[in-house]
């Protein structure tokens, strides 16, 4: 009796540990697949988030490019305003600039021309004067040299025959 | 006699600081003369007629023109002191005096110093062109280099070469300048 109770308890004993473990087991796979379900639920939750947040990114990022697309073509279109009035201003001032450009070549070749002529005829003034003091000087220079080799070489019967040359033409003068 | 004296002397002359000179000595014995201090020498009986020679003598050495001192002692050793008497010898100043006073002295400008003979020639010449006496009132001035600068009658004669040098000068000048 003992024995087969004993052997019954243990039977029962072993079952009721097995229906025990079988049961936490059960339990507790129950919240496993609970708790996955729910990070499986989170981490959708939290992809569709980010897929939100991407797609807001994502949108707002558009529009910001938008706006910067925008400001780019408006940026485009007076740069290309400016660029035109520019050219056409440039154009304007260039063409009045050539037309003063010519005109002041004209002014200045017709200066250069005058100074040209004026310089010729100063280079012809100063050629001629200074041949005339040249030819001035050279006949200062022989009368000098006159001046100082003459009378050394005047004998003294020279000098006489001039005295009394020139004594015979106070007569002939007085006459006159 | 008077004249023939003053002529003779008068003869030599040919410079006017001669003139010059004879005028001073003329003067000088005219003075002598009016004073009678020749005339009361002479006259004096105690003195011989050398003693008086000798006077006249110093007297006239120390005159200032040579060609006087000449021409007195001449008529001196001739025929003694007589014309040195107070009339005669101013008969004589006088004469000489109013002779000389018609000689023309001509300011003549020349190069070179010429001998006493030459400028007697050139005195001489100038007389001749001139028909009366002439004396030269000579100025050596070496700038003319030669030739003459003769005054007369307000006239200035230049004949110098300086001059004609110059002249020269002045017409290459000019014909430089019209060229």
């Amino acid at each position: 009796m003992p024995i087969t109770l004993f052997f019954f308890l243990s039977i029962a004993t072993i079952s009721a540990t097995v229906f025990f473990v079988s049961f936490l087991e059960l339990v507790l796979t129950y919240r496993r697949r609970r708790i996955d379900a729910e990070l499986i639920l989170k981490q959708r939750e939290m992809r569709a988030q980010y897929n939100l947040s991407l797609n807001q990114i994502v949108l707002s990022s558009d529009a910001k490019l938008l706006a910067l697309e925008k400001e780019r073509n408006n940026i485009s279109e007076k740069y290309q305003t400016e660029q035109s009035s520019l050219t056409s201003n440039a154009e304007l001032l260039t063409k009045r600039e050539l037309d003063q450009s010519h005109k002041e070549l004209e002014r200045a070749k017709k200066r250069a021309k005058k100074m040209e002529g004026i310089a010729e005829q100063k280079a012809d003034e100063y050629f001629k004067t200074r041949q005339t003091e040249v030819e001035a000087e050279l006949m200062d220079l022989v009368l000098k040299v006159t001046k100082e080799v003459l009378p050394e070489s005047l004998e003294y019967n020279a000098h006489k025959e001039l005295v009394m040359q020139a004594l015979q033409q106070v007569r002939l003068e007085e006459h006159e | 006699m008077s004249k023939q004296v003053a002529n003779d002397t008068l003869k030599m002359l040919y410079l006017s600081s001669q003139l010059d000179t004879l005028h001073a000595s003329i003067g000088q014995l005219l003075k002598l003369s009016e004073d009678d201090d020749i005339e009361l020498f002479l006259s004096l009986p105690k003195k011989s007629t050398r003693q008086k020679e000798l006077f006249l003598r110093k007297l006239i050495s120390n005159l200032p023109s040579e060609l006087l001192t000449k021409s007195l002692s001449d008529i001196l050793l001739e025929k003694s002191y007589d014309p040195f008497t107070r009339q005669p010898l101013e008969d004589l100043l006088h004469t000489l005096q109013k002779e000389a006073e018609r000689i023309l002295s001509i300011p003549v400008e020349v190069a070179v110093k010429f001998t006493p003979s030459d400028l007697i020639i050139m005195a001489n010449l100038l007389s001749s062109q001139l028909g009366k006496q002439v004396v030269l009132d000579l100025t050596v001035n070496e700038q003319l280099i030669g030739g003459a600068i003769i005054m007369h009658a307000s006239h200035r004669y230049d004949f110098s070469l300086k001059t004609k040098l110059g002249s020269l000068r002045s017409t290459w000048h000019a014909a430089v300048d019209k060229t």
